[in-house]
């Protein structure tokens, strides 16, 4: 089993920083959709600029 | 020891994705208590229930809201309602000042004035005032149904209308004949309703243009002591 995916008796630490990461900032992006207004374009474009931001600097830490 | 805190964080992800999948597109009850009232009731969704009678318990307590408010001191005649000012014609000597309830507005209604209730009538599904005068703004209404309290205070005799639909057709007035009544004071409510009408004489001079939000109890419609129409 590769060491991304699970290590020591637990899963690997860049797979759950991801997924968490990931399902945090759906979250967040669904209460950001609902409190701001402006077009659906631009807000989905910043979400995900700002969430591959968020992977480049978990892939930069490890 | 780890994988079970991992799991615990994950699981907790699952079911708020889950959540929201779920209630989409309408706010997840994760994130509804941090939303202002038009987003955490969308307007289709507070549809959705009137055609099928199951509102969220929230919902209706929010709805069903009665806060105190600051009555001012002078003798203007105060907003019967909370709502946005859609009309303030006069017509054949009396204006119509006609407030439009949101499904975020406050429903409770307030006596514009000091004095007393002469009647309280409920005139049922018409287009038109009772007296055969055509009231325009009721055309886009299913079947509107009313309650029309007419008082008797500095500033002659003066009515609160009350307008729902059939739809929803729930209007509590809380005012009899003949009882006192004190300026602001509540004096019924319409259930998921949506017009309320102060029908005053045309002279009294209007503080509001269309387009304004008025508060129940708080805000002065019309100016008594001037002259103006």
């Amino acid at each position: 089993m590769p060491d991304w995916f699970f290590i020591n008796g637990h899963l690997g630490w860049p797979l759950f920083t991801v997924m968490a990461y990931s399902g945090f900032g759906m979250l967040v992006a669904d209460y950001v959709w609902r409190r701001v207004t402006m077009p659906a374009k631009w807000l989905f474009t910043g979400l995900l600029g700002i969430w591959l931001l968020g992977l480049l600097l978990l892939a930069a830490l490890w | 020891m780890i994988l079970a805190a991992q799991l615990v964080v994950l699981g907790v992800l699952v079911v708020a994705l889950m959540l929201l999948r779920r209630h989409w597109p309408y706010p997840s009850p994760l994130i509804r208590p941090f939303l202002p009232p038009q987003r955490r009731w969308p307007e289709a969704q507070i549809r959705g229930w009137l055609r099928t009678k199951r509102f969220h318990p929230g919902y209706l307590a929010f709805f069903d809201r009665d806060p105190e408010r600051i009555v001012p001191s002078g003798p203007a005649l105060l907003a019967p309602a909370d709502g946005l000012v859609t009309s303030v014609d006069c017509r054949d000597g009396i204006r119509y000042i006609v407030i439009a309830l949101s499904f975020w507005d406050m429903h409770v209604q307030r006596s514009p004035a000091t004095g007393r209730v002469v009647s309280v009538e409920r005139l049922g599904a018409t287009y038109t005032d009772g007296e055969g005068r055509d009231f325009a703004f009721l055309r886009d209404k299913y079947c509107p149904v009313q309650a029309r309290t007419l008082f008797e205070c500095n500033a002659g005799r003066v009515a609160v209308r009350q307008i729902t639909s059939v739809a929803a057709r729930r209007i509590e007035t809380w005012v009899v004949p003949g009882q006192p009544v004190e300026r602001g004071q509540r004096m019924g409510r319409i259930r998921l309703g949506s017009t309320v009408v102060l029908e005053a004489d045309a002279s009294l001079a209007c503080r509001v243009a269309v387009g304004e939000r008025v508060r129940a109890g708080e805000t002065a419609l019309l100016e008594v002591s001037e002259v103006a129409c």
